[in-house]
């Protein structure tokens, strides 16, 4: 394939992109407190974080609040690097392509995805300590495991990373071409 | 970083009696981008430019570019 037949960002969908990009951000955050917040919605929420599907679980207003705060954190994680992207999205809307920013903004999502990926086994562990301590006899379960969606979302993360490097470097090329006369 | 090679197409330019315009025009540049090569501040100049350049000044690359090393500087 020829470098010349590749075509050119398209701005229409960097736009769309941009703005979906933005949108899921919020709803990650917004849908997760709602969970935490609605009494009939908890209960799911709370066995989807901690991956106990079948255990008896103890929902206190303590663990509400308390998964509420850590599901939020580790959520934002992942909200921030979405935002990188949508910002990312709207420089190349623009046309601004090989500037310093957008391998700044690549890297930024890449080590988002990579902190998310490596959070969410400990966050399934903690949360699982927290909504099944039983108040009374105080037993909890603790497990600990790692899905091959996080290696996945890892490796994806990993490859973004690499990739904002070349961009900056791609930038670093294109700065120095546009000094040669 | 002293930049040792040093553009001296303003002198080239008074010789011929051009215009920088004019020469920006007939090798089909920017005058901006003329004007940076005559001040020095470019990192390279391709060489399809500096034949434009040569054969409308009708000169030699050297008559443009003057190598002054920087006497207490070594490799």
């Amino acid at each position: 394939m020829e470098v010349n037949s590749i075509p050119p960002v398209n701005k229409g969908l960097c736009r769309g992109a941009a703005a979906l990009a933005g949108v899921t951000s919020i709803a990650f955050i917004a849908g997760n407190v709602a969970m935490w917040m609605v009494p009939e919605w908890t209960e799911m929420v709370a066995r989807d974080a901690s991956n106990m599907q079948t255990q008896r679980i103890f929902i206190t207003p303590l663990v509400r609040w308390v998964g509420l705060g850590v599901t939020t954190l580790y959520l934002g994680v992942l909200a921030w690097g979405l935002l990188s992207m949508r910002t990312l999205f709207q420089r190349l809307a623009v046309g601004d392509v090989f500037v310093a920013e957008t391998g700044m903004l690549l890297r930024r999502f890449g080590k988002a995805l990579l902190a998310y990926a490596a959070l969410t086994p400990v966050v399934r562990s903690a949360m699982a300590l927290l909504v099944t301590h039983d108040p009374v006899a105080h037993e909890a379960f603790l497990s600990f495991g790692i899905d091959d969606y996080e290696i996945i979302v890892a490796l994806i993360g990993v490859l973004i990373l690499a990739f904002g490097s070349v961009m900056a470097d791609a930038t670093r090329i294109a700065d120095e071409s546009r000094e040669i006369i | 970083m002293t930049v040792a090679i040093v553009v001296t197409l303003d002198v080239m330019l008074a010789r011929r009696k051009m215009r920088s315009k004019e020469l920006a025009e007939r090798i089909g540049i920017t005058e901006v981008n003329v004007s940076l090569l005559k001040s020095g501040r470019v990192k390279g100049v391709r060489f399809e430019t500096l034949e434009k350049i040569c054969k409308v000044l009708d000169c030699q690359p050297g008559d443009i570019l003057e190598y002054r090393p920087d006497p207490g500087e070594s490799l």
